[in-house]
């Protein structure tokens, strides 16, 4: 029996990493650290059992003394929401005297039935925050010093004006964040929007880009189609790039219920993850090749007639040409470029034929390419062929990542588009202009000229070649000179090396966080360089959008800790620096908080938010109806998320986008996307009709066999507008306050929401009832084809599957594919190991805030990556020896080497958590004194390597090559 | 799978975990360091991965599993350990004498020695061999003996909290992420498990049952 | 370590020899240190095992979401 456990193997040296036990059986070989005095007091040793403030635990140091006085104060249970990923887990803080004294299980959560993960279980810690960042720091020569929050907003908007004054706003980048609540998010947008620029950008464009813009474009809204809840009903579960145990191990109690019941579960990975390890099936592929995988197993469906002709034909466009192209990959050429034998391809064709509805799960492994949207698309016609789309048990359930990196993608700091996906084309700036009672003009002088006002911003992914891009290759005025790292891990972001030249560049950097983040370190500037200490989740309050749509509130589980302050807040001081502080707040209350700064009301936002979000239907979740479905969420059932009883009763558990209309129409939220099985007015739709009503003479609406349940059309029907209202005699069932303000307006710019109401009166969805595109002719490549990764170890398909054509301006910005293929084609004679990164499960995104977490820190105490014993033997590795990997950005890091089989020979795997190292070097040095987080170790994206979707300039992780020496 | 325990025995705590969800999260064991604020280096519970990275990775969470025969208590040369009417093994820690004889004997590693000193978080451990201090262990979230009262912040400082004179059961198996880990009254969680067993049709295994609660020399014996 | 790795390896070896039981057996009654109230000795169970007892194992229903899937 081979007992290994991820860095922490079985034959560890004895001076290696601690507390953890080699084997069940085996006396505990490693004795743990701690300060001793500590332990010994609580283990009754020394003299007195008082609670002094030396004799706590570390953890709670610090909030010693108010806990002492906590006992004797009423304690209370707050509810809030873990900030770990997007499954939405419910945590009960029980908070005596405002300490944060425990936390016990929501058993009453329909998500997580009480449970959590090492995260969730841990996120008390945050309460405490030994290693927070404490104060604003300044760096001075090289050296951080505390100063003053009043100092620090002088001096950084002196900076920031003076900028805006000398090369205009768009020499600003503002990165801002998926850790932000709705309101936050939305708030960070129109700051954004009143400073004058669309460079703004977060972290769901490195994590979910390709799926949003990939999918939405397929069939009318990028986000995961049913719910973690949902999966109870599948017969069938496709993991393609997605580790749940470990990214989102909560969904996992769902999966592994599905399984119980009889679900088969199917894991497509390059390696056998936690995951795979539970599956019926698990699939190697070689990284990058997951658009031949889907078309090998769409040749299988197509040839033995296993496709849903009927759905097809009544609900898809365009799957003709997609046949065309997958009459190619024959199973031998499949097996050939993926490196999965031809019979475990059939095998998964054959489970997905016979296991019906089937549902695809995919994460990160598929969206972080450069063919990240094609492949997105890919599993999605794999769904539509198969008949899956719109029906409980089926759908494509993409398990977003952060906490809020859905609704920070709906209505948050997203460069190409206004809140609600509303782009950034006159008509949506003069809607939100509407929404936000502001002068559209005005606006438009916050921007240097209109057409920079409407042209996308540069990407959070991209920002560096901002900075260090020649300027007359840029798309816009000047190139970037400030920027702001709003909630958001530089370590996250590839091309370390490039970024750490990009940040010193600058003229000014200013890290907004609550812990230091890996952008306070890795760079080596001497000045102009400031730290803000902002407020976790659990000091502040607001809506947060889970993966399956659904909206739950938090509460305020303590006051804000040290001298940070809600980002919220933050914005606001700013705002007044800059002089729209009354424009940003028109419709909003300004009040003191505890702590004597001005605070925009959540709840006055969040209703800002509902009276401009018609899109999405991100209209109907006023503040009120998600805090009752907080309170009741035990009347939720755990598989529908309906409520049958109590004062919920037919509402879905957090109202799953698009709850249609305003609040007042009580639409219950969609649980399960594009079901014409269902009502509108309960949840149900056909897909959107948002690519015009026909294509080459071909009509993109429904067959008229799809008729959603109820409604007074039958069969597709275009979006509604005033005009289709006036047509179907349906206008005067207009108030007529509604009429004024639906007049020359379409469903989404319509503020009335009437337009809205009487289509779904009627039955109809508001945004029509169309087929979806099997064929996306705006992308770069309509129907998805293989292409090599930029860094490719087969260069015998590279004159077959070339990269795209390099792009002169994308994203304001040149962009390269072929010309960096070719030039590395032989990359792979020098970095014979495909190099690819992932999760952890106890870290999160870059790590700071939970590797300054001890609880979870001691779990994972060095970085390391995971290497096949055979090439480890061929550089005369052992396990844990520490290892110099080198890629062909030619950086080299220095991590512990762990030999698995869990990769396959010639693979290579890091996670991408840590930080805190550079390139063999502990910066412990360079942090704010006693706020380095207690893990820390080499990023993995020091090293990665150039390349980027073709739409949404998603940047490729998963896979580039490298090679590996003893250090 | 085996029943040894009759209805009589009611209220005997047992611990089970359940290989075929448990997906090494680690959330029991955060769940632990959480509710007690176990200090650094000490862990109270643990997952063991069995043939990691390979074809059959198995996962399981082990802490004390309060034996009913517990090997700790017989070879305790000072007779620091006794059972709680529920079956809970608990021990005082004012008589322990910190001697590892317990941790010799335990065949899940559950006993924890404080006394070897590292420095903290992030440094590394030094010799077995030094002063241990006093054992610690997982109390199945009961606390420990001794004048203080059950859930006083005496017996937390000393021994973490105790749950069950709150009505409630360990964090850690309320906490876990896949409900892989039950703890409970032995029948009550051998009832959940049989129906998910039912379920599935797979995977009837009950880790460290027997070796904890029914070796068959012992059936019985915590009656 | 290594002298502890010994010593087990030679607990090993003698738990191979000999057909005598090598464990030591609890005897009850031993027990030297201090008591230990009950888990139902307080107000909320009034030192009532029973009640105890059925809120207990109400409380482990809850690591059983079969009662909450209805299936």
């Amino acid at each position: 029996m081979l007992l290994k456990k991820k860095s922490s193997s079985g034959d560890i040296p004895q001076h290696g990493v601690t507390g953890k036990w080699g084997a069940a059986s085996a006396i505990t070989t490693s004795i743990a650290t701690m300060d001793r005095r500590e332990f010994l007091k609580r283990s009754g040793l020394t003299v007195g059992t008082g609670v002094a403030l030396s004799q706590l635990p570390f953890s709670m140091i610090g909030k010693a003394k108010a806990n002492a006085a906590a006992a004797t104060g009423q304690i209370e249970v707050k509810k809030t929401v873990c900030t770990h990923c997007s499954v939405g887990c419910s945590v009960h803080a029980v908070v005596q005297n405002g300490v944060w004294v425990r936390q016990e299980p929501a058993f009453e959560s329909p998500f997580n039935l009480g449970a959590h993960c090492a995260k969730g279980a841990s996120v008390r810690e945050h309460g405490h925050g030994e290693r927070r960042l404490k104060y604003p720091m300044k760096k001075v020569d090289g050296k951080y010093q505390r100063i003053s929050w009043e100092q620090a907003l002088d001096e950084i908007s002196a900076k920031l004006l003076k900028l805006r004054e000398e090369s205009g706003p768009d020499s600003v980048y503002w990165i801002g964040s998926s850790k932000h609540s709705n309101e936050q998010a939305y708030l960070f947008r129109k700051f954004a929007s009143f400073w004058g620029s669309n460079n703004v950008d977060h972290q769901a464009r490195i994590c979910h880009s390709t799926t949003v813009s990939g999918v939405a474009n397929t069939w009318g809204y990028g986000a995961m189609t049913n719910s973690y809840n949902d999966l109870h009903n599948t017969k069938c579960m496709l993991f393609v790039g997605s580790n749940a145990a470990e990214a989102h191990p909560v969904a996992m109690l769902h999966i592994l219920h599905a399984k119980e019941k009889g679900a088969r579960m199917i894991v497509v990975d390059p390696r056998f993850t936690r995951t795979a390890a539970h599956a019926h099936q698990f699939v190697r592929l070689r990284p990058g090749t997951d658009i031949p995988f889907v078309w090998g197993v769409l040749w299988h469906i197509f040839q033995n007639g296993w496709e849903d002709k009927q759905f097809i034909h009544d609900r898809v466009y365009g799957m003709d040409e997609i046949r065309k192209e997958v009459e190619q990959w024959t199973p031998e050429k499949v097996a050939d470029v993926t490196g999965i034998p031809e019979a475990e391809i059939y095998q998964v064709a054959r489970t997905l034929h016979e296991n019906h509805p089937a549902t695809v799960i995919w994460c990160m492994g598929i969206t972080q390419h450069t063919v990240g949207n094609a492949n997105t698309r890919a599993l999605c016609i794999l769904e539509l062929a198969l008949g899956n789309v719109g029906q409980s048990g089926g759908g494509t359930n993409i398990f977003r990542g952060h906490d809020n990196v859905q609704g920070a993608t709906d209505i948050g700091p997203n460069p190409e588009s206004l809140p609600g996906y509303y782009g950034l084309t006159e008509g949506a700036w003069k809607h939100w202009a509407a929404v936000w009672d502001v002068d559209y003009e005005w606006v438009k002088s916050r921007y240097a000229s209109k057409e920079l006002m409407e042209k996308p911003g540069i990407t959070v992914s991209r920002w560096i070649d901002g900075v260090l891009e020649k300027n007359e290759h840029l798309d816009q005025p000047s190139n970037l000179r400030a920027a702001l790292y709003w909630g958001m891990a530089a370590n996250s972001q590839t091309r370390g090396a490039e970024m750490k030249a990009a940040m010193e560049k600058l003229d000014l950097l200013v890290v907004i966080d609550p812990y230091p983040a890996a952008a306070a370190v890795m760079q080596d500037r001497r000045n102009d360089t400031y730290l803000l200490p902002a407020a976790t989740q659990f000091e502040t309050y607001g809506s947060v959008t889970a993966s399956n749509r659904s909206m739950q509130w938090r509460e305020k589980v303590i006051e804000p800790l040290f001298e940070s302050h809600p980002d919220h807040t933050i914005m606001y001081a700013f705002a007044k620096k800059f002089g729209f502080e009354k424009e940003l707040t028109k419709n909003i209350k300004v009040e003191k908080d505890k702590q004597g700064w001005d605070e925009p009301n959540i709840e006055d936002m969040l209703r800002e938010i509902n009276r401009g979000t018609w899109t999405i239907g991100m209209s109907g979740q006023s503040p009120e109806r998600l805090k009752l479905h907080m309170q009741y969420a035990h009347t939720f059932d755990v598989t529908t998320l309906l409520a049958s009883e109590g004062p919920c009763a037919g509402d879905y558990y957090g109202l799953p986008w698009p709850c249609w209309g305003t609040p007042e129409m009580k639409h219950p939220g969609s649980p399960n996307l594009y079901d014409t099985s269902v009502p509108v007015a309960r949840g149900g739709m056909g897909f959107r009709a948002n690519f015009g009503v026909e294509r080459d003479g071909v009509s993109l609406l429904a067959e008229d066999n799809v008729t959603v349940k109820d409604s007074d059309l039958e069969g597709g029907y275009p979006e509604f507008d005033h005009v289709l209202l006036k047509k179907l005699g349906w206008w005067n069932e207009l108030t007529d306050v509604e009429k004024e303000k639906a007049e020359g307006k379409n469903w989404k710019t319509d503020l009335s929401g009437g337009i809205i109401r009487v289509a779904i009166k009627h039955g109809c969805a508001p945004f029509g009832n169309a087929k979806a595109r099997a064929v996306v002719w705006n992308f770069p490549d309509p129907v998805p084809v293989h292409r090599e990764p930029l860094y490719s170890k087969r260069k015998d398909l590279l004159d077959k599957y070339p990269a795209q054509k390099d792009l002169k301006t994308f994203w304001r910005m040149p962009t390269l594919f072929r010309s960096v293929q070719e030039a590395n084609k032989d990359a792979s004679d020098t970095y014979p190991i495909i190099l690819t990164s992932g999760r952890l499960v106890e870290y999160e995104g870059g790590g700071e805030e939970t590797r300054s977490n001890p609880w979870l820190a001691e779990l994972q105490q060095e970085m390391f990556c995971e290497v096949n014993p055979a090439d480890a033997k061929n550089q005369g590795v052992k396990n844990n020896d520490y290892i110099w990997v080198e890629t062909p950005a030619k950086v080299r890091i220095k991590v512990r080497a762990m030999l698995t089989e869990r990769v396959a020979p010639g693979v290579a795997f890091m996670p991408y958590h840590f930080g805190g190292w550079w390139e063999g070097i502990d910066l412990l040095d360079k942090y704010p004194e006693g706020a380095a987080p207690y893990v820390r170790g080499e990023a993995v994206n020091t090293a990665t390597t150039y390349g980027y979707d073709a739409v949404t300039m998603m940047q490729e992780t998963k896979v580039t090559l490298c090679k590996f020496e003893r250090a | 799978m085996e029943t040894t325990e009759t209805l009589e025995t009611s209220e005997r705590m047992k611990f089970i975990c359940d290989v075929e969800r448990c997906i090494e999260c680690n959330a029991c064991v955060t769940a632990c360091k959480n509710e007690h604020e176990v200090p650094w280096g000490i862990n109270r519970r643990r997952v063991i991965t069995m043939n990691d990275g390979q074809p059959g990775e198995k996962s399981v969470s082990v802490a004390c599993m309060h034996c009913s025969d517990a090997p700790c208590m017989a070879v305790c040369p000072v007779n620091c350990f006794f059972k709680t009417e529920n079956g809970v093994v608990l021990h005082d820690k004012d008589i322990c004498i910190g001697c590892g004889y317990c941790s010799y004997a335990c065949p899940f590693g559950a006993p924890q020695f404080p006394g070897s000193a590292g420095k903290g978080p992030g440094e590394s451990a030094t010799d077995f061999f030094v002063a241990r201090g006093k054992m610690d262990k997982c109390t199945f979230c009961a606390g420990g003996p001794g004048d203080a009262e059950n859930t006083s912040e005496e017996e937390f400082e000393k021994y973490g909290r105790n749950r069950l004179a709150e009505g409630k059961l360990p964090l850690c198996a309320e906490m876990c992420s896949t409900k892989s880990l039950l703890a409970g009254d032995g029948n009550v969680i051998s009832g959940i498990l049989e129906e998910r067993v039912k379920n599935r049709g797979y995977g009837d295994h009950k880790w460290g049952w027997d070796m904890a609660y029914g070796r068959p020399e012992n059936a019985g014996a915590d009656k | 370590m290594r002298a502890a790795l010994t010593l087990w390896l030679l607990a090993c070896i003698l738990t191979g020899c000999g057909e005598y039981k090598q464990s030591v057996a609890y005897q009850d009654g031993t027990y030297q240190g201090k008591t230990d109230q009950r888990h139902w000795d307080n107000v909320r169970f009034q030192h009532d095992k029973a009640t105890w007892a059925s809120a207990i194992n109400a409380r482990a229903q809850r690591q059983n979401e079969y009662r909450r899937t209805g299936d």
